[in-house]
């Protein structure tokens, strides 16, 4: 039986040596495979000629299930304020916005209407530098105004971006 | 009489025991062949494509035909089997015809194979149970040897004391038979190899799969062998076979029953390559690395004579019998196939050399030694190298899910010198159909035929000259239908 497994670990030996390991195996760390990473075009069945036979053959079963939940890091960093990021900001000095805020690189936020309905405030609304807006036009940034304001400018009475499909309206229930 | 008939015949099997004369071996060139020759599978679409597999092997049959095919299954497949096979035998001896029969039903498949997901190339592991060889088959003869030998005659000259405990022969060991004997008998063989494959197949590179079986195997063979000699033509009605034992007046019958039992295990490896041409053909070769079998026999043999007077001695069958081991060891098979992919139609072939002359006995416990050798070396004088060729098309419909098969392959005769007429010839044909998108079932069908001869006793060499004897010319039969059941998901 040596003898043969030692011939068959040659040949093997041999065969994967010359042409190295293309097979990558998934692991849980890597993105789940898609039909992008498989493909289905490189198949000896077609489905021109081969029918139902094509997806017989050619569909891995690993495409057919939903993907395993995955581990992603940076949304854990965000979530949890434990990224190194968020430990610099806290503590850059001990003080609270004493270092220039982060550029938030965010879609805007929606058409707000209609344009009279009131808010009652929100604890959000600091970062908002746009007049009393009552006509129901875009909220074009939020970014633009003086970030090392104060708790102060939470008591302007913008309120309308609260109350109709902003960001903070819909993203923290 | 009959008391010193006994002392001489103890006297001579203790003798027989101590110089181990009188064994009546069963171990030649055809069990080594029994076991050598390659099984016809037990995948139906493969059976429908003439076993013409080893360049497409996309399914459970990779763990026969070519490992590496496991790695084009991408979907968790569990397979199921059956197969059904006859046996026919017309036989000709002696100018009468016989035709006899055996049939079998077996599970012949269950498998699984689970690939693994991958970023890039394929990872499948597979394991199976499955049945590759059947052993089933059926031989009767009936006929008149009106020549001057006779079974009884070849045991006495040739040393065994069988004619002797059955009265045949007188104390000093001659017999008044001289042929002119009906023989006539029945052979039924049963069994099958049974195989848990252990398979990996990984793609290497782009296109190119290798893949693994690790064979392990148990299985039984069975051979129950009735042989009779009678004197039809009266011809020994007036002649004592024993002048000084009267009981021995009148000989009627020989009858002779021999059984052959084989407990098989053993083991062994076959690579696979493959490799896919843009997506149009794949081209195939195999190595089967040498199968070592070893065989637990069991040889069991009966026996009695009939006389017109009632006289009906037996033979005592714990001399005769015996329990013995060793192993057979099978040949390289190299195999190399191809497919090519024409739209909805496949067709393939592929040709495996098998070099017979390697088949050998090795590690023999209860067989003389010069016994082993000179079997071995019978198998180099007699046997040869081989091609086993294969051709299959299938052709798919599309729309409505369904295969059709087509198939032929041919095993030329081991044995040096043989005409075509004794290569092993199978026609195939076979259906698949597709139903749900992940379940499939196949049905194969095929026949073959060949010519085959037995001898039950001889042939002489006379001046240099072989003399046939007693001859069974056989036409052989052999119809076997697989029916798989497939489910990937």
């Amino acid at each position: 039986m040596k003898k043969y497994l030692i011939e068959i670990l040659l040949i093997s030996l041999i065969t994967v040596g010359l042409t190295g390991c293309y097979t990558m195996l998934w692991t849980p760390d890597q993105n789940y495979p898609t039909e992008n990473t498989n493909n289905q075009e490189d198949t000896f069945y077609p489905a021109e000629y081969y029918g139902d036979y094509s997806s017989y053959y050619a569909t891995p079963w690993w495409l057919t299930i939903a993907p395993p939940y995955q581990y992603n890091s940076n949304q854990q960093d965000n979530k949890n304020g434990r990224s190194q990021s968020t430990t610099l900001i806290r503590n850059s000095n001990g003080e609270r916005g004493s270092v220039p805020r982060t550029v938030l690189d965010a879609p805007p936020p929606a058409r707000v209407e209609p344009a009279n309905t009131t808010s009652s405030g929100s604890n959000n609304s600091n970062n908002s530098n746009s007049s009393n807006n009552s006509n129901g036009s875009r909220v074009e940034s939020t970014n633009s105004g003086n970030n090392s304001a104060s708790r102060s400018g939470n008591s302007n009475n913008n309120s309308l971006r609260n109350n109709n499909g902003s960001r903070n309206t819909n993203g923290r229930r | 009489m009959k008391s010193s008939h006994s002392f001489y015949s103890t006297l001579i099997l203790i003798l027989a025991v101590i110089f181990s004369g009188f064994t009546v071996y069963a171990q030649n060139a055809t069990d080594a062949l029994r076991l050598g020759e390659p099984g016809l599978g037990y995948d139906a679409r493969a059976l429908g494509m003439g076993n013409s597999y080893i360049g497409l092997s996309d399914g459970a049959g990779a763990g026969f035909f070519n490992p590496a095919g496991w790695a084009l299954i991408k979907s968790i497949e569990f397979t199921g089997g059956l197969s059904y096979n006859n046996y026919n035998n017309n036989t000709t001896f002696f100018g009468n015809n016989s035709n006899y029969s055996s049939s079998a039903t077996r599970l012949n498949d269950l498998s699984i194979a689970l690939p693994f997901p991958t970023l890039r190339g394929s990872m499948v592991f597979a394991v199976s149970y499955h049945t590759n060889k059947d052993f089933t088959g059926a031989l009767k003869f009936d006929g008149y040897n009106s020549g001057t030998t006779s079974y009884i005659q070849d045991l006495n000259n040739n040393g065994s004391y069988i004619p002797y405990d059955l009265y045949l022969t007188d104390t000093s060991f001659n017999t008044a038979i001289n042929g002119g004997l009906n023989q006539s008998g029945s052979i039924l063989q049963s069994g099958a190899i049974h195989n848990w494959t252990f398979s990996g197949a990984i793609e290497a590179s782009k296109n190119l799969f290798i893949g693994l079986n690790l064979n392990f195997i148990s299985g039984s063979y069975n051979n129950n062998n009735n042989y009779y000699e009678d004197d039809t033509h009266g011809i020994y009605a007036n002649t004592p076979l024993d002048p000084g034992n009267p009981n021995t007046l009148g000989f009627q019958t020989f009858y002779l029953n021999r059984v052959l039992n084989w407990d098989l295990s053993g083991w062994d490896l076959k690579f696979g390559l493959l490799y896919q041409i843009l997506n149009k053909a794949r081209v195939g070769f195999t190595v089967q690395f040498p199968k070592t079998y070893t065989v637990k026999e069991s040889y069991t043999v009966n026996g009695n004579s009939q006389f017109a007077n009632g006289f009906n001695p037996s033979l005592n069958s714990s001399y005769y019998s015996d329990k013995v081991k060793y192993d057979i060891v099978t040949p390289y098979e190299l195999g190399g196939g191809f497919s090519y992919n024409i739209q909805s139609l496949i067709l393939s072939a592929q040709a495996t050399l098998i070099d017979y002359t390697q088949l050998k006995f090795d590690n023999a416990n209860g067989l003389g030694t010069d016994y082993v050798n000179q079997q071995n070396q019978y198998i180099k004088d007699h046997l040869s190298s081989v091609f086993n060729y294969n051709i299959g098309a299938e052709y798919t419909f599309p729309l409505i899910g369904l295969r059709v098969r087509a198939g032929y392959f041919v095993q030329p005769s081991p044995y040096q010198g043989d005409p075509f007429s004794f290569a092993k010839k199978y026609v195939t044909a076979g259906i698949g159909y597709l139903t749900a998108d992940n379940v499939a079932f196949d049905l194969a069908y095929a026949h073959g035929s060949w010519d085959t001869y037995g001898d039950n006793y001889g042939p002489y060499t006379v001046n240099n000259k072989v003399v046939v004897v007693s001859r069974t010319n056989q036409t052989i039969k052999d119809d076997r239908i697989i029916l798989s059941i497939t489910y990937r998901f």
